[in-house]
């Protein structure tokens, strides 16, 4: 039988190449932006930084899609599904690996900021003073550490819910795929769609408030206590989801054939 | 000898069509077996419901396992490594199995990895379909498994490759071990079989010992094969 | 090694080996390869090698020496018993098929005998593969 550990490296491994592949291309882009502004003659300490900072929402959306179809493969690849261990443990390993494999582009992408920053420091440093006036009024100020955790808990929590979402979409249409005739399993795939469609935007509607309201409630410096009601509610669907695709996964999903 | 397989009453239907019915299959330890049938006939269908990775109804057993997790720890397939991408090179496929599998035997895989000249180094988007062959058997009959299923291993493989595939899978088959090798042309690997199962109308038309055709019916095993076929029995042409 | 599908293998394995022991490929007493090896170079069955082997080890024609692997005999009347065996098999098949064509025995014994004139002497007996 496969340790959940051996299983958990390999899928890590097949999923850090892909966020080195992204990161190369980020790498990528940074540069020719930078080149540009060199031939604009606009070039100066602080450019790498401006465009490290200006490029850096692409790498955190391009890679929860990236580990999102990485994730799901695994469920559908013999050569992931023929590791001789449960189903849930398969899962957990899987989504697991997902999320380090996040976290790993968050430390990288945060290394690339401070390298960039020490580069400019010049340039950078009275804006930096600027910063820290404006936040020492703050929650963010007075506790600055627990606020960045809150902040990363409630974003690999979106994550999660988000991947186990798509995960739930998946398997009940591959599920759907293997029992029904064709002409039925797209009525069902239609339905499936609309109906996680509309689940979707209502939680990203519902968590957009929650964040709204969090960040507004973070910078005003009042109480913070409540958001983790939301936090709660994202786990609690992230847990049924979970049961349901493990359910999914043992009793219906079948891989692709060869 | 004891069964390293044992399927009762399986049926597997997709699609609301019926691929797979009243399926029965004893399988003995230490066999190399053909499973011969048309193309769709059902031949990678019954290994997929081996190994879990198709769902079906009915009980398989394998070395007297039949919950899906332990079956896999006593199954080796020949799975034709999409999980990877193009850039993936084919040592990094192996420490991938050597992780995944803790039967996996790298000196087995070394020895063979030689004897069938494969180059660790290329990517997988560089190998021909011989050589990727060549890499799945390898990487197929390197774990120490109880039974090996090797789907249609020489379709589209010149004879060279071939032949050396054939070598390897007498010189590395495990004693104990049985080899279950699909295929739909008969000659080219009829002189290594024990027995034959023939999959044909949804069912297991026939399972024969190899020289029990030859022995007893004084038929080339694929005459035998093609008789089958010819008294109106319909092939079927659903995957 | 390429087989005649119509004829069990391990028949055809027997055959081929009393041949190498009669063209003295392998000499008396001399030890056979491991099975596996054997399976590996006619590119066979072990299982079927196997048969092979258990039948010849029955007719004696090898020994088979516990741990030490089997061995050719060196029994010189079980080897000529052999050959006359093999000698026999091969006549009864040309014989067969002159009878066919309808020869009466003395002008099977005529032409055979024309037929080795002609040749001159005769180094090898061919081999028929069926």
């Amino acid at each position: 039988m496969t340790k959940f550990s051996d299983l958990f490296k390999a899928m890590s491994s097949s999923k850090f190449r892909s966020i080195h592949q992204l990161m190369l291309l980020e790498l990528a882009a940074v540069a020719v932006s930078s080149i540009w502004s060199l031939i604009r003659g606009d070039f100066s300490s602080a450019t790498l930084f401006y465009s490290v900072m200006g490029w850096s929402i692409i790498p955190y959306l391009v890679s929860f899609v990236l580990l999102a179809v990485r994730n799901e493969q695994a469920f559908t690849r013999d050569t992931f599904r023929l590791a001789p261990i449960s189903d849930g443990l398969f899962y957990a390993a899987n989504l697991l690996s997902t999320v380090v494999s996040f976290l790993y582009l968050l430390v990288l992408q945060l290394v690339l900021m401070a390298v960039t920053g020490l580069i400019g420091w010049s340039m950078l440093s009275s804006m930096y003073d600027n910063m820290q006036m404006s936040l020492q009024y703050s929650d963010l100020g007075s506790n600055p550490v627990g606020v960045c955790l809150g902040m990363l808990t409630v974003m690999l929590v979106i994550y999660l819910l988000a991947w186990s979402t798509v995960s739930l979409v998946h398997l009940i249409t591959s599920a759907a795929s293997n029992y029904l005739p064709r002409a039925r399993q797209r009525i069902v795939n239609g339905i499936v769609y609309v109906v996680m469609i509309l689940i979707t935007f209502r939680v990203v509607s519902y968590l957009m408030g929650q964040i709204a309201w969090m960040s507004s409630s973070l910078m005003g410096g009042t109480t913070v206590s409540s958001w983790w009601i939301g936090v709660l509610i994202m786990i609690l669907i992230i847990a049924i989801e979970t049961v349901a695709n493990i359910f999914l996964l043992n009793k219906w999903v079948e891989t692709t054939t060869n | 000898m004891s069964n390293v397989l044992a399927i009762k009453d399986l049926a597997y239907k997709q699609n609301r069509k019926t691929i797979l019915s009243n399926v029965d299959l004893e399988l003995t330890t230490g066999k190399i077996v053909g499973l011969l049938g048309e193309n769709g006939a059902g031949k990678t269908t019954l290994m997929r419901l081996i190994t879990g990775s198709a769902k079906g109804k009915g009980a398989i057993e394998v070395s007297g396992d039949s919950e899906i997790a332990k079956r896999k720890s006593h199954v080796s397939f020949s799975e034709q490594l999409h999980g990877f991408s193009n850039g993936y090179k084919v040592d990094q496929v192996v420490h991938f199995y050597e992780t995944i599998y803790p039967d996996f035997d790298h000196a087995r895989y070394d020895a063979m990895a030689k004897f069938l000249q494969v180059d660790g180094t290329k990517k997988l988007s560089a190998l021909s379909k011989g050589m990727k062959e060549k890499v799945v058997i390898a990487l197929t009959l390197a774990r120490q498994t109880d039974l090996y299923l090797l789907d249609e291993p020489f379709s589209g493989i010149d004879s060279m490759s071939r032949k050396r595939i054939i070598s390897s899978i007498l010189q590395w088959k495990p004693d104990d071990a049985t080899i279950l090798i699909s295929d739909h042309y008969v000659t080219e690997i009829a002189p290594i079989l024990d027995e034959i199962v023939i999959v044909k109308d949804h069912g297991i038309a026939t399972h024969i010992g190899a020289d029990a055709i030859r022995d007893e019916k004084g038929m080339e095993i694929e005459d035998y094969y093609e008789s089958l076929y010819e008294d109106g029995g319909d092939a079927d042409d659903e995957i | 090694m390429k087989f005649d599908d119509k004829v069990p293998i391990y028949y055809q394995i027997k055959t081929y080996l009393y041949y190498d022991v009669l063209t003295g490929k392998l000499k008396p007493g001399a030890k056979l390869p491991a099975v596996r090896q054997l399976a590996v170079d006619l590119t066979v069955n072990v299982n079927t090698v196997q048969r092979a082997l258990t039948e010849m080890i029955a007719e004696k024609t090898i020994i088979s020496q516990r741990g030490k692997g089997n061995f050719v005999t060196e029994d010189q009347d079980k080897l000529a018993q052999l050959k006359e065996q093999l000698v026999m098999s091969q006549l009864a098949h040309v014989y067969d098929q002159l009878h066919r064509l309808n020869l009466s025995d003395s002008e099977i014994v005529a032409s055979l005998q024309r037929y080795i004139d002609q040749k001159g002497a005769p180094q090898d007996v061919e081999r028929i593969s069926d």
